[in-house]
C-alpha cells in the first residue's frame, strides 16, 4: 500500500491549507471590516411604498446639517432620477443617507465615497460615508430600472469652503434638529410608523 | 426528433458483456432511447448558446462605441431587451438544458444501468421545452425585459414566470429519474461503492432540488399570482431574498456537472488516473451541504436585512470556499500524473506535455485555468467589505464570465467536441478548428473579463447601456473599447464552435469517436468513508444549515411583509 500512504500524505498536506487558506482570510476580513469600522446596510425600518411621499423621513426630502460637519440626505430614487439630485457638502462632512425607492428596485453607488447600497421599494436604506476631499462625486443608479437606466445619476459636490450651500432646486429647510433621536426611532422593522423623524419637519 | 437524433448512426449495438461487466464500456453501450434523450436536451441547449453570444456580441460592441440595436431593432428593442435574452438563454437555458441532457447519460453509463424510466425522462424533456417556450414568448416579445433575475416590482408578463416554472419542475422530475435509476442499481448491487460519475451526478441533482426550493417559493408565492393579477401587490425584499436562496446554489448546479467531467473523464483523456476518489466524494458532499445557506452573500448591500445574519453567510461562503480548494487540488493533482505518464517533468514545465492537441482536453483545461481567477474574484465578491467596492459594478459581470461564462460554457464545449460526434455516430468535423476555437476563446476571454474588472474597479455599474451613458469617465473609454474586441473575439470562436457542430452534424464523415472512458483513481473508492455513501444524514444536514441561516429572517420577513408594491413595466 505504499502508493495508498503517499496519496494519503499529499490529501493530508493539501487538506491543512484548504482549511488555512479560507480560515485566514476570513480573519483578515473581519478585523479589516470591523477595525476600520465599515458597516452593511442593515434593517433601518420599512415604509409603505405607495405612501412614501407622505411618511416621514420622505416627506421632505433634500440635505439638511444636523450637527457641525454632520448632515442628513433624505432621498427617494424613481425613474429615472435621485431626488434630491446634486447635493452639496463642504469638504470633511460625514454625510447620512436615509434613502428609498417608490418604484422599481434601485441603486445608490458613489463610487468614490465607498458608497453602494441597494434601494428597495418598502425598505428605508441608511449608510454613511465622509466626504473627505473636494470635488465632483458621481452618484449612480447601479440596477437596472427600466430603459432609460443609463441616464439615472447625480453628484456630491463637495466644496472646499466652509458651510452648506444647499442645492437651489430644494425646498428651503428650517431647524437644526436633533440628531439624537433619529437612528432609534427610525429603526422598527416592523412596518409601523416611521415617526422619528416627524419632529424636525 | 433532434438535430442530434441518432437514427442514421452506424453502431448502436448493445454493449457486450465484457464490457458492461466492467462497469466501464465503450460506444452504442447505453439503449438508444438515452442517447436521443442527451441529444434532444444538447440541441435546446446549443439553440439558446447561439442567441446568447449573439446578444452577447451586441453588448460588448455596444460598449465599445458601436451601436447596433437600429439594425436589429424588429427582433432586438433595446439593450435591455437584449440582455435579458443574453442573461437568461445563457444562464438558464444552455447550462440547464445541456445538464439535464449531459448527467443522466453519464450517470447511466456509469452504473450501467439503463435510466430508471425513459418514459419520465422525454415527459421532462417535453414538460422543460413546453416551460421554455412559454416563458420565451414574452422574453421574445419585449413583455419580460426585467433580466434573468426578474426582481420586482418590474413586472413580466405572467407566462415568463409561469414558463420558468415549469422549466424548474422539470429538473425536479430528472432527480426523480436520477434517484430512481441509482435505486435500481443499488437493489442490484448492494454492498459496492457507487460509481463516482453517478455518485456526483446525483448529488448535483440532490443539491439543486434543495436549492430550488427558494425560486419555487418565489414563483408560487410572491410572482405568479402577482402577475396574473390575483394579488394587489409584492415585496422587492422577500423576492429577493427568496431567489438568492437558489442565486447562489444555482451557480453549484452550473458547476458541479462540469466538475464530474474534471474528475471524472478528464483525467484518463489526459492519460493519467484520479488524484483522489474519496477527496473527490468528500467534496461533493460538502456541496450538497453548503451551497445553499450563504446566499445573503448577494445581498450585502440590501437593506432589511440584519448585519450579523449577512456576517453569518459570510462565513458560510468561506467554508465553501474548502471544496473548491479540494476541487482545485484534486484535478490538477490528476492532470500532472497525465502529463508525467506522458513525459511531462519539472514543477510546472509537465504543463507542456498535456494533450493539446485534443480539443476536449485544450478546452477544458484552459476553462480550469480562467476558472482560478474566477475563483479569486469570488473571494472578494465574498468579502464583506471588498464586495462594497465591486457591488453591481461591470467587475461582477467580468467575474461570472470567468466562471459560468468559461470555466462552465468552455468545459460544456469540450465536452461536446466528443459527445455530440458520439451521439451523431461521426466524427468531429474538424479538430484544427475545434482547437482554434478553444484558443479564441481562450484570448477573448482573457481581453474581457479583464477588461470588465478593471471597468468594475472604476466605478462603472454593470447592467448599463454605457455607451449610451450620460455619466462615462475618461480613464472608461479604453477599457470600453477593449470589452468590444474582447467580445468580437469571443464571438468568432462561438461562430467557429456552431460552424463545426454544424458540419459535423449534417457533413462529417469520418467514424464517431468513442467515449472517453471514467478515469480510474490513485487512492480508489475503498478508502472513502463509507458514510459518504448514505444521503439521508447529509440531506438532513444540509437542511438544518438552511433552517438556521435562513430561518429567522425568513419568518421575519414572511410574518411582518405586507404585499403592496404594485408593479411596473418601465422598458
Ligand atoms: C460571445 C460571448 C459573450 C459576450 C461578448 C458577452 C458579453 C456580455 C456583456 C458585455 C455583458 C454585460 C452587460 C451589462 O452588464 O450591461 C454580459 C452580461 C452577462 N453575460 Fe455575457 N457575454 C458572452 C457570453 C456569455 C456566456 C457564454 C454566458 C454564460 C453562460 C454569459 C452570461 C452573462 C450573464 C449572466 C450576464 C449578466 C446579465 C445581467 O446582468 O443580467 N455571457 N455579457
Ligand atoms: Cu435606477
Ligand atoms: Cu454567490
Amino acid at each position: 500500500m505504499r502508493q495508498g500512504t503517499t496519496v494519503y500524505l499529499y490529501e493530508l498536506a493539501w487538506i491543512l491549507p484548504s482549511i488555512a487558506i479560507p480560515v485566514g482570510m476570513l480573519a483578515a476580513l473581519v478585523v479589516t471590516a470591523f477595525g476600520a469600522n465599515i458597516h452593511l446596510p442593515g434593517a433601518a425600518g420599512r415604509v409603505d411604498p405607495t405612501k412614501v411621499t407622505e411618511t416621514a423621513p420622505f416627506d421632505a426630502l433634500g440635505v439638511k446639517e444636523i450637527a457641525p460637519g454632520q448632515y442628513e440626505v433624505r432621498m427617494l430614487a424613481q425613474v429615472w432620477s435621485f431626488t434630491p439630485n446634486e447635493i452639496r457638502v463642504p469638504a470633511g462632512s460625514t454625510v447620512h443617507f436615509w434613502a428609498t425607492s417608490r418604484d422599481v428596485v434601485h441603486g445608490l453607488f458613489i463610487p468614490k465615497a465607498n458608497v453602494n447600497v441597494m434601494l428597495l421599494p418598502g425598505q428605508v436604506a441608511h449608510v454613511e460615508a465622509r466626504f473627505a476631499k473636494p470635488g465632483e462625486y458621481l452618484m449612480i443608479c447601479h440596477e437596472y430600472c427600466g430603459i432609460a437606466h443609463h441616464t439615472m445619476a447625480g453628484k456630491v459636490i463637495v466644496t472646499s469652503e466652509g458651510g452648506s450651500a444647499p442645492h437651489p432646486n430644494l425646498p428651503p429647510q428650517a431647524g437644526a434638529g436633533k440628531a439624537g433621536a433619529r437612528s432609534a426611532a427610525i429603526s422598527d422593522p416592523r412596518g409601523r410608523e416611521l415617526a422619528g423623524l416627524e419632529e424636525r419637519k | 426528433m433532434s438535430p442530434l437524433g441518432a437514427s442514421d448512426s452506424p453502431a448502436r449495438a448493445p454493449a457486450s458483456p465484457a464490457q458492461a461487466s466492467g462497469g466501464r464500456f465503450g460506444r452504442g453501450a447505453e439503449p438508444p432511447s438515452e442517447q436521443r434523450l442527451a441529444s434532444a436536451f444538447i440541441a435546446v441547449a446549443l439553440v439558446a448558446l447561439f442567441g446568447g453570444v449573439v446578444t452577447g456580441a451586441l453588448q460588448a460592441l455596444e460598449h465599445a462605441g458601436v451601436n447596433l440595436y437600429p439594425w436589429v431593432a424588429p427582433l432586438i428593442k433595446s439593450y435591455y431587451h437584449g440582455l435579458s435574452l443574453h442573461g437568461v438563454l445563457n444562464v438558464l437555458v444552455w447550462t440547464t438544458f445541456f445538464i439535464c441532457g449531459f448527467l443522466p447519460f453519464i450517470a447511466a453509463r456509469a452504473l450501467a444501468t439503463p435510466l430508471a424510466s425513459p418514459k419520465l425522462g422525454w415527459l421532462t424533456f417535453w414538460l422543460m421545452t413546453a416551460g421554455l417556450v412559454l416563458a420565451a414568448v414574452p422574453l421574445v416579445g419585449n413583455a419580460a425585459t426585467v433580466m434573468f433575475t426578474f426582481y420586482p416590482p418590474l413586472r413580466a408578463h405572467w407566462a415568463f414566470y409561469v414558463g420558468l416554472t415549469l422549466v424548474v419542475a422539470g429538473t425536479w422530475l430528472v432527480t426523480l429519474n436520477l434517484a430512481l435509476t441509482w435505486r435500481a442499481w443499488r437493489a442490484a448491487n448492494p454492498g459496492t461503492r457507487t460509481p463516482l460519475a453517478a455518485f456526483m451526478s446525483v448529488v448535483t441533482f440532490a443539491m439543486w432540488t434543495i436549492a430550488s426550493l427558494g425560486l419555487a417559493a418565489e414563483m408560487l408565492f410572491l410572482l405568479i399570482p402577482w402577475s396574473l393579477g390575483w394579488v394587489g401587490g409584492t415585496d422587492a425584499l422577500l423576492a429577493r431574498v427568496l431567489f438568492w436562496f437558489t442565486g447562489h446554489p444555482i451557480v453549484y448546479f452550473w458547476l458541479l456537472p462540469a466538475y464530474v467531467s474534471w474528475y471524472t473523464l478528464v483525467p484518463r483523456q489526459a492519460g493519467g488516473k484520479l488524484f483522489s476518489d474519496p477527496l473527490a466524494r468528500t467534496s461533493f458532499i460538502l456541496f450538497l451541504v453548503l451551497s445553499t445557506p450563504l446566499g445573503f452573500h448577494h445581498q450585502y448591500t440590501d437593506p432589511g436585512i440584519h448585519e450579523g445574519w449577512k456576517l453569518v453567510h459570510a462565513f458560510l461562503t468561506f467554508a465553501v470556499f474548502f471544496p473548491s480548494l479540494l476541487t482545485f487540488f484534486n484535478v490538477v493533482a490528476s492532470l500532472e500524473s497525465g502529463a508525467r505518464a506522458r513525459g511531462g517533468t519539472g514543477w510546472v514545465a509537465w504543463v507542456r506535455r498535456l494533450p493539446w492537441g485534443d480539443p476536449s482536453v485544450a478546452a477544458q483545461v484552459l476553462a480550469m485555468f480562467l476558472f482560478t481567477f474566477g475563483g479569486v474574484g469570488g473571494l472578494i465578491n465574498a468579502s464583506y467589505n471588498l464586495n462594497l467596492i465591486v457591488h453591481n459594478t461591470a467587475w461582477i459581470p467580468g467575474h461570472l464570465h470567468l466562471t459560468v461564462g468559461t470555466a462552465v460554457t468552455l468545459s460544456f464545449m469540450g465536452i461536446t467536441y466528443w459527445l455530440v460526434p458520439y451521439l451523431r455516430g461521426r466524427a468531429l468535423w474538424s479538430r484544427p478548428l475545434a482547437l482554434a476555437q478553444v484558443w479564441l476563446w481562450f484570448v477573448g476571454m482573457t481581453i474581457f473579463s479583464h477588461a470588465m474588472h478593471r471597468l468594475g474597479m472604476l466605478g462603472a455599474p454593470r447592467r448599463t447601456m454605457l455607451g449610451a451613458a450620460t455619466y462615462v469617465q475618461p480613464g472608461w473609454k479604453l477599457l470600453m473599447s477593449l470589452v468590444g474586441i474582447g467580445g468580437t473575439i469571443l464571438f468568432l470562436s462561438s461562430l467557429l464552435y456552431f460552424l463545426n457542430i454544424v458540419l459535423t452534424l449534417v457533413a462529417s464523415r469520418g467514424p464517431a469517436p468513442a467515449v472517453p472512458e471514467f478515469a480510474e483513481a490513485l487512492s480508489g473508492p475503498e478508502h472513502a468513508p463509507a458514510v459518504l455513501d448514505r444521503w439521508r444524514p447529509w440531506i438532513v444536514l444540509a437542511f438544518v444549515l438552511i433552517a438556521v441561516a435562513y430561518g429567522p429572517t425568513l419568518v421575519r420577513l414572511a410574518a411582518t411583509t405586507p404585499l403592496t408594491t404594485p408593479g411596473l413595466r418601465v422598458w
